[in-house]
This record gives structure tokens, C-alpha cells and sequence, in this order.
């Protein structure tokens, strides 16, 4: 209709009316369709910062109890807190962590399910020869939310003092140190066989399901590569000597315990990680948004305590960086496994 | 020393008699009393939900809270076992062989009133022995290492196989059972996974509480479907002197209370040993020592009361060493550890000195703890034998589901539900060629710790098989072993019973037990 | 000896119990065996099959040398299909209501499926016991214990 008023005005004024007159029912038409577009695009941007509008799920892959899942529980309290919606942390152990992990890259990418992550993504693909999931293509990590190194804690009996004595008597007598972990794959495993292959000595491993510090601490066992919220204990226990931290520089929880760098082995550094990661396809904005809450929180001086406490440091880095760590972390991973010999477990 | 330590217990009381603490333990022991009347729901789940509350209270009320739902879930876990022979929780298993017939005889009641005795005693003494000896017994607990643990485990599996009521030889078997069952899962050592048959969710193996509920509920479940029980008729004029345990059966249980409580302090120290397996030996032991062993099985209270009070005081003495050496003996207690550590609190040697309001404060607070446990569970002793007046037919849908949520919520595992369904559908062909379920649980228990050990053992003593006799401690095992093999075989030949079956058995288990005396090789018994 | 055997329970008992010992040991050779000094992880269950098996035969023993006993049964006196496929089907409705509906249609259907197994249950007094429970059921479990297990959902 509007166009047959048009063309009776441009027929009455020539060329350039006609110019003008085009010109208008452009625009009039791109207004058509323009406020719709405004409002549509109001909206989704609305929604992306409604995100979220009920509560989260997040999947923790370790058993009730374990390091891991107490950071979870602690920083996802303050989380939860400040992004407005319950985030409830369900507690899926199995395999590893890799029933958890396989759940989330499965489940829907919408943001509302969760998983958290942490090295042992990185050591569950290399123990297996096949997963339920891809760790890279099949999830896009949020945000780190802290590391924590391991101690290397030493039996009174064996007579230790520093980490230069323990590696003189291993090299002295190979193969006649002992050292315990918390399983094939755990991160005492690891931290050991990455010392192992730095300072280029022959011990052998024990693995343990429980009780292994009190083995090291009747001297049965010669050293244990505890993660460090357990290290408090250990500081205050006359049948324990601290050696070092696998960390590159001191902690603030011990700070009379040389690094493994300081005592000269800086491939012997080895952090444990904590993060949070999604199934690949969630919408963009729901990752900004997680990352910028779960930051915000990380940076609370009471949580940096508290997390403090449990032996881990906070760290604050970007979703894209994240990405990138976690690829790298697993191809050291790798690489570690191919020099320590570690091979698939089926 | 022993002044100063009740000087110190006199201020604790003056900690956790102050109001809000006491909230605090109420609240901790009410949930957890509750809690472990739930079949398969347990303390960890519990606890681990309860966790963020504590962030905001102070570590006095946070630990008192959580170690009272702890404790409290063990007087829960009973119930069921004894009304309805359905375990809560393994450590209860046990009580479910004397404890149901107890029911059928119409005193279950009584055997109610005997658990809560027990219960008190066996925790009363877990905290004594808290307090005054646990630096000594520290001590003992690290000097037992691989060698001595695998012999303890081997002592337990001979003693505990016969543990049932029918023929030993099928106790064996079902021993036997119980071992391959605790094999499932991925072996420690290596990392292989073994008869996991490629089903990602058996890689840490099959579950305990899956394992106790198929067998000990749905198969019971199966068996009495539909066979009109007469539990309700009893019970229909019961009257208050019924639900009280009669002198004579108090009188019996005392010494039975007592032997149990020994034997689960002995166990709260060892590593490893828990509950369960402190409520399994203690029966064995019982069962062995009465001069009545066939009846157990059939309702005595001696078989109640034993494993109530070692699983009770075991549970207390589980506290000892997390509390002074800082290592947690099993999941709970990590918790709980990680709670205190949030708080800022490091427990070992030093928590004493540097916090003694939070030790003896705990200490003092396990004593109020459990009188609020009697006191919460004594009247209520006459509303559970109320609920077996609810016709069968109703109860058991309704306990059917309770199995399910409780197996689902300890991993919050659909898997595990379907687990416990073919364990439950085996069990009961089990029942039916009369083989009784309670072996399986010993071995599934403590079958892994001995493979574990025996295989460490080895590992450090670097293939030296005399490594069993060498260590003092594991020497006294191993002689307990052989005198318990010969023992059996002594009471066998001198039994005046002739036939091929008894001979043979008697040569079979001088073959099964053989090669522990063989110094070369210790083989896997049983 | 050999007469009746077939109608004596420790037959079958005896027949389960070798064949699993024999399935066991089949199966963990297929497992680093080790040596008995070093052992892998197959000789532990290979030893438990081999004592099983032996077990076993000891049992089919005691079969060929008890007398039959003639009020002996094997099968109960009444074979409840019925109870049985009902007790077993409830959980296997929780699970699958469960993963796919949620927590509240996965306690009305156990309940409900695992009711029906007695023999002088109705379709009704199921239906209403089942209601009841899953009312405090949820109520207990989602909203005081906080079990993570959402009440109704659709679909994974």
C-alpha cells in the first residue's frame, strides 16, 4: 500500500524525488525488518545475561572426601553465592574420574551441567587406551581454579636431611628405595616418577590404597610425595622430614622447604590442578560468565585462605588460556608417560 | 599423667557442656542417628552435604556436629538389621544372623534394648581408651606393616569362614565367593582391571553397600515374599516388659559386651581394620569361645551384643588416629579431617597442646554425645517394633525402595542399583543350595587387604617369603592360623561321626591350609 | 550313591561352585600370572579358583555320600514367579525411571511394580502405598538429606 503512495508522489516531482522517494521506503523497509532485529537481539542478550535462571549441576568425579572435591565444595560455595543460583555438586566417583568426565561430555551443552576438572584428565588419557571422551574436542575448560604442588616427605628412620642425600643413596643402591603413592595415576604417582626421571635414580614404586604416609612414617616406606594440604601434618610429625615441594619456588605454608629447582632439579616440578570445565558446545556467554564470577570469588581474601589452607594457590587466568594450559598439561602428560613408562592400563 | 588428664577431660566437659556446642552435638548425633536407620545411606554422604555449614561456625561446634553424625549413624544402623534383616550399613550385617531371629521369637524388642547397652559400653570405652592410651597405642598401630596386616587378614578369613550357621564346607565356599567378588575392580598394584569384563563402573569394583543390601535384602526380600510372616501376630500384645531385655539375657550379654569392645578398640588401631571387619571377628571369636556355638545364628544375644559394642567402640577409637597422628583411617574421617583443616586446625601430635578446647572438647562431647543417644533411642525402641505391625506386604515395597536410594546416593551410581539387583537374584539361588550370604562379606572385606598386603609384603622384603615369621607380630598370627587349623581338624577326628565327607573335609582342610605352614610359599587360604 | 543324586541340593550346589572355580581360572590366566614370590595379577585369582574348584568337588563329595533325604527340597514349596519378577523389577523401575524422569516417578514406580508382587495386593492399595511413599520419600530425600537427584526431569 505504501508503495502505491510512493509512486504517486515520484511520479508528480522526476528523478530526483524518485531518488529521495527510494530512499525512503528503503529506510522504512529496513525499519521494518530493524526493529525486530533490535528487539531480538535485546533479547538474546537479555537471556545471556539472565544466564543462569536456575540451578547448576556440577559433577565431581572424585570420591567423597578427597582433596579435590573439598576445594570444589569451597570455592563453588562462594561461587554459588555471588551468580545468584544453587550450584550443586554431585558426587559421581568411578574409574578415575573417567565415569564423571563421561557424563558431562555427553550430557547437554546448556551450561547447566558442570564438571570439575584437574589433572587427572590429563593422566586418566593416558592410562586408558580408550575413553568415552576426547579431553580436548569434547569440553571447553572455564576457568583454573587453583594449583597445589606436592612435599616430598622422607622417613625420620631413613636419616635424610636434605633431597641431596636421598638421591645420593638411591644412586648408591639402586633399586633398594622404596616409595609409596596413592595409586597408579594419583598425583603422588606422578610427582615421583617425574623426580624419578630428573634426578635420573632407580626406585621402586608402592603403590597404596590408604596408609601409606604411616608406612613412610615407621620407616618401612622411604619417601612419599604427599600433596601439600597434607603436608601441615607432616610438618609437625617427629617421624617425617620435609625434603622439598615440587614447585619451582618456595611455599608460603613451608617456608623452610628448598624447592625441587632450588635443589637443582627443575624437571622434577609438578602441580596438581583444579578447574572447572563444560561440555563443548555451551553457549559462549555462559562460559564468559562462569569465568568471570568463579575470578571475582577466587580473588575474595577469605576463599584465598581458606584454599589457602588446603595447600592450593588460586590463579587467575582467561577461558583461552585455560584452553591452552590444559592442552599442554596433557602433552606433558604424555611425554611423561612415555619416558616413565607408563603404559595403558587395558 | 593420669590426673593431668582428667583435669583436662573436666575442662572439656566445661567446652562441650557450653549451650551452643551442645546444639551442635545434638544436631550432629539426631541427623546421624536418623541417617543410619536408612539402609545404604551413610555418614559420608551426609557429612560431605553438611560441610559448607561448617565454613561459618567455629571448629569446636563444626567438629562436634560432624563427628556426632558419625557416630550417631552407627546406633541407626541396628534397626533394620534386627527388625528387619536388612543390614544399613555392613558393619551391621552381623547382627542380623541373632538379631532377626531374636524378632521371630517376638523379643526383637529386647535385642533392641541389648544393642543400645552394648552400644554405650563399647563406645564408653573407645573414648577411654582415646584418652589415656593413645599415644601408647599409636605406637603399636606403626609397628603393623604389610606382613603383620596380611597375617591378622588370613587369621580373620580362617576364623570367619565357619561363621555361619550349615556346613563348613559352604562357608568356605561362600568365603571364597567373597574374595573373587573383592578381586573385581582394578588391582592396585599393576593398574589392571580385572573381571571388569570392559563395564567402566566396575573399575573400582563391586560396592560394599550394594554387595550387603542385594544379599542380605533383596534375597531375604525374595525368600519371603508372599509367606505369611509371623512377626506381626507376635507382636500384636506386646507389652512393655517385652521390649525390655530380661535379666537372664542382660546377664549373658555382659560378657559378650565386654569381649566385643576389646576386640573393636584392638581394631579401631590397626590400619584398615574397621568397623565391619571388628564386627565380623568379634562374632567369630563369640561364636567360637560359647559353649553353645550351634545355636548361634538362631537368636542369642551374645550374638547381638558383641558386634554392637566392637563396631561401636571401634568406630570412637577410628578418631585416635586421625586425631593424634593427622591420618585419617577411611573416607569419613578424611572428611572430617579436610573440615578441621579448612578451619585451620592441623590434627597430630600437637592438637592436644595447641587446641585442647577442640580435643577435649571432642573427647568430652563423644561421652554427651552418646548419652543423648541412649536417651534419644530407648523410648524409641517401642515405634520401630510398632513398625513391624505394618503387614509385610507393605513393608517391604517400601524397604525395597529405601535399598535402592541407599545404594544410588553412596555414588549417586544407577549401576550400582543394577548391581545390587543381581547380587540380590544370585544371593537368593544361593539360599536356596544353602549357602549362607554372611562369608561373602568377609571375604569381599578383607579378601583385598590380604592380596594387597601379601603382595606388598613381598614387594618391599623383595621376594622373601619368611618376611611372615621374621616380624614378631605376624609370627603370633601365623601360630594363631596353624593352631586354629589344627584345632578343626582335632575336633573333627574326635568326633565320633564316621562317613567319607568328614574325612574328606577334614583332608581338604589340611590341604586348603597347607601351604601357610609351607615356608616357601604362603598361599592365598580359603 | 548315585541313585537320587540329581534331586539332592548339593549336586547343584557342588556343580555352581566348580564351575565358577573353573570360569576363574580360565579368566585370570589371561592376567599376568607372576610368580608366586612376584605374584601378578592373575595368580592370586587363579589360586582362589583352584581351591574353589577343589571346594566344589568336595561338596559333589558330600552329595554322593549323604543319604537322600526325602523332605528335602530344592525349589520352595511355592515357586512365586509372580513375587519374584516383581521385587526384581522394582529397582530395576527406579532405575530407569529415574535416569530419564526423575527421583518422584522412580519411588512411585518401584513401589508400585515391587507392591504388586503379593498376592493379595491390588492394583489400588499399591497405588496408594506407592503414593505414600514417594511423597515422604522425596520429602526426606530432597529436601532433607539434599540428595542431588532432581524430582522430575525429562530426558538425560
Amino acid at each position: 500500500m505504501a508503495f502505491a503512495r510512493e509512486r504517486g508522489a515520484s511520479q508528480r516531482t522526476g528523478v530526483m524525488a524518485s531518488i529521495f522517494d527510494a530512499l525512503t521506503s528503503l529506510t522504512r523497509a529496513l525499519g521494518r525488518a530493524l526493529v525486530p532485529a533490535v528487539l531480538i537481539a535485546a533479547t538474546v542478550a537479555a537471556n545471556a545475561q539472565q544466564y543462569p535462571t536456575r540451578s547448576i549441576r556440577v559433577i565431581s568425579p572424585y570420591p567423597a572426601g578427597s582433596a579435590s572435591d573439598t576445594v570444589t565444595r569451597v570455592v563453588l560455595d562462594q561461587v554459588s553465592q555471588m551468580i545468584g543460583q544453587p550450584m550443586v555438586i554431585e558426587t559421581k566417583p568411578g574409574a578415575g574420574g573417567t565415569v564423571g568426565f563421561g557424563f558431562v561430555a555427553r550430557a547437554e551443552p546448556d551450561g547447566y551441567t558442570l564438571v570439575t576438572s584437574s589433572s587427572s584428565m590429563a593422566t586418566e588419557s593416558v592410562l586408558h587406551r580408550t575413553l568415552p571422551y576426547d579431553p580436548v574436542r569434547d569440553f571447553v575448560h572455564i576457568v583454573l581454579l587453583g594449583t597445589s604442588p606436592n612435599v616430598l616427605v622422607a622417613s625420620k628412620a631413613s636419616g635424610f636431611k636434605t633431597l641431596a642425600d636421598l638421591v645420593a643413596a638411591a644412586k648408591a643402591k639402586p633399586g633398594t628405595l622404596t616409595f609409596a603413592s596413592a595409586g597408579i595415576g594419583s598425583s603422588s604417582h606422578m610427582a615421583a616418577e617425574r623426580f624419578r626421571l630428573a634426578a635420573k635414580i632407580d626406585v621402586r614404586h608402592v603403590p597404596f590404597r590408604e596408609g601409606g604416609l604411616l608406612e613412610v612414617m615407621a620407616g618401612r616406606i622411604d619417601f612419599y610425595f604427599i600433596p601439600l594440604a597434607a603436608a601441615a601434618t607432616a610438618l609437625k610429625s617427629d617421624k617425617l622430614t620435609i625434603l622439598a615441594v615440587s614447585s619451582p619456588n618456595r611455599v608460603p605454608l613451608l617456608p623452610d622447604v628448598p624447592s625441587v629447582t632450588e635443589a637443582g632439579y627443575p624437571g622434577a616440578v609438578f602441580r596438581f590442578w583444579n578447574g572447572i570445565s563444560a561440555p563443548a558446545k555451551t553457549p559462549p556467554e555462559a562460559v564468559q560468565k562462569l569465568h568471570d564470577v568463579t575470578a571475582k570469588a577466587l580473588a575474595d581474601p577469605a576463599l584465598k585462605e581458606k584454599l589457602a589452607k588446603l595447600g592450593v594457590e588460586p590463579s587467575q587466568m582467561s577461558v583461552a588460556d585455560f584452553g591452552k594450559f590444559f592442552k599442554d598439561d596433557l602433552a606433558a602428560t604424555v611425554d611423561l608417560a612415555k619416558e616413565a613408562d607408563i603404559k595403558p592400563l587395558d | 599423667m593420669l590426673s593431668t588428664a582428667l583435669t583436662d577431660l573436666w575442662y572439656g566437659f566445661g567446652v562441650a557442656l557450653e549451650p551452643h556446642n551442645i546444639m551442635w552435638c545434638l544436631i550432629g548425633v539426631f541427623v546421624g542417628n536418623m541417617v543410619g536407620v536408612l539402609p545404604g545411606m551413610g555418614p559420608l554422604a551426609t557429612i560431605s552435604i553438611l560441610l559448607p555449614l561448617t565454613f561459618g561456625i567455629k571448629p569446636v561446634g563444626a567438629i562436634l556436629m560432624l563427628s556426632g553424625v558419625f557416630y550417631g549413624a552407627q546406633y541407626g544402623g541396628a534397626i533394620c538389621s534386627i527388625l528387619l534383616n536388612l543390614p544399613c550399613h555392613p558393619p551391621h550385617a552381623v547382627t542380623c544372623l541373632d538379631g532377626f531371629p531374636l524378632t521371630k521369637q517376638g523379643r526383637g524388642g529386647a535385642a533392641l534394648g541389648i544393642t543400645v547397652i552394648s552400644s554405650f559400653v563399647g563406645a564408653s570405652w573407645g573414648i577411654t581408651e582415646m584418652i589415656f592410651l593413645a599415644p601408647v597405642l599409636v605406637t603399636v598401630a606403626l609397628e603393623f606393616g604389610p606382613a603383620e596386616i596380611c597375617s591378622l587378614m588370613l587369621l580373620g578369613l580362617l576364623a570367619g569362614s565357619t561363621l555361619a550357621r550349615g556346613s563348613p564346607l559352604k562357608g568356605v565356599a561362600m568365603t571364597i565367593v567373597g574374595l573373587l567378588l573383592g578381586i573385581v575392580g582394578t588391582d592396585l598394584e599393576t593398574g589392571t582391571p580385572r573381571f571388569t569384563f570392559g563395564i567402566p563402573n566396575l573399575f573400582d569394583g563391586v560396592e560394599l553397600v550394594a554387595l550387603a543390601l542385594g544379599l542380605f535384602g533383596i534375597a531375604e526380600f525374595m525368600k519371603s515374599v508372599n509367606q505369611y510372616s509371623d512377626i506381626n501376630t507376635k507382636y500384636s500384645n506386646v507389652g512393655f516388659r517385652d521390649l525390655r531385655p530380661s535379666r537372664e539375657e542382660f546377664r549373658r550379654s555382659i560378657p559378650a559386651m565386654f569381649r566385643g569392645t576389646l576386640i573393636g578398640s584392638l581394631c579401631a588401631l590397626i590400619p584398615g581394620t574397621g568397623p565391619t571387619i571388628a564386627s565380623f571377628i568379634s562374632y567369630a571369636t563369640e561364636k567360637k569361645i560359647s559353649k553353645t556355638p550351634d545355636k548361634f545364628g538362631t537368636g542369642m544375644v551374645e550374638g547381638v551384643a558383641c558386634p554392637e559394642a566392637s563396631t561401636h567402640s571401634s568406630v570412637q577409637g577410628d578418631f585416635i588416629p586421625t586425631m593424634s597422628l593427622g591420618i585419617p583411617g577411611d573416607a569419613v574421617m578424611a572428611l572430617i579431617l579436610g573440615a578441621l583443616m579448612i578451619q585451620g586446625i592441623v590434627p597430630g601430635p600437637q592438637l592436644i597442646s595447641e587446641h585442647p578446647d577442640i580435643f577435649w572438647g571432642l573427647v568430652a562431647s563423644f561421652w554427651i554425645g552418646n548419652i543423648i543417644l541412649v536417651i534419644l533411642n530407648v523410648p524409641m525402641i517401642g515405634l520401630w517394633v510398632k513398625l513391624l505391625m505394618i503387614p509385610y506386604k507393605y513393608l517391604y515395597p517400601a524397604a525395597l525402595f529405601f535399598v535402592a536410594i541407599g545404594v544410588y546416593s553412596t555414588n549417586n551410581d544407577m549401576f550400582q542399583v543394577g548391581e545390587t539387583v543381581i547380587i540380590g537374584l544370585v544371593g537368593y539361588l544361593l539360599l536356596l543350595l544353602d549357602f549362607h550370604p554372611a562369608p561373602v562379606l568377609l571375604g569381599f572385606v578383607l579378601g583385598p587387604r590380604f592380596e594387597e598386603n601379601f603382595r606388598r609384603a613381598m614387594l618391599i622384603s623383595r621376594g622373601d617369603a619368611l618376611v611372615f615369621i621374621k616380624h614378631p607380630i605376624s609370627a603370633v598370627f601365623v601360630a594363631l592360623c596353624m593352631i586354629l587349623i589344627v584345632g578343626q581338624i582335632y575336633v573333627r577326628i574326635r568326633k565320633p561321626k564316621s562317613g567319607i565327607a568328614d574325612v574328606a573335609a577334614a583332608a581338604a582342610e589340611r590341604e586348603h591350609h597347607h601351604g601357610s605352614t609351607d615356608q616357601k610359599a604362603p598361599v592365598a587360604a580359603e | 550313591m548315585f541313585e537320587n543324586l540329581l534331586r539332592k541340593k548339593d549336586f547343584y550346589a557342588s556343580m555352581v561352585m566348580t564351575l565358577l572355580g573353573v570360569g576363574v581360572i580360565l579368566n585370570s590366566t589371561t592376567y599376568n600370572l607372576g610368580s608366586l614370590m612376584h605374584m601378578g595379577p592373575g595368580m592370586f585369582p587363579f589360586l582362589l579358583g583352584i581351591v574353589l574348584t577343589f571346594v566344589g568337588l568336595l561338596i559333589f563329595g558330600t552329595a554322593l555320600t549323604t543319604p537322600y533325604d526325602e523332605t528335602e527340597r530344592i525349589l520352595p514349596e511355592s515357586m512365586e514367579w509372580r513375587g519374584w519378577g516383581c521385587i526384581l523389577a522394582g529397582p530395576v523401575m527406579f532405575i530407569i525411571f529415574g535416569e530419564f524422569f526423575g527421583m518422584m516417578p522412580a519411588i512411585f514406580s518401584c513401589v508400585f511394580v515391587s507392591a504388586l508382587g503379593d498376592r493379595t495386593s491390588t492394583l489400588k492399595s499399591s497405588a496408594i502405598l506407592a503414593l505414600g511413599v514417594t511423597i515422604c520419600g522425596a520429602a526426606l530425600f530432597s529436601y532433607v538429606l539434599q540428595l542431588p537427584f532432581p524430582l522430575f526431569k525429562w530426558g538425560r
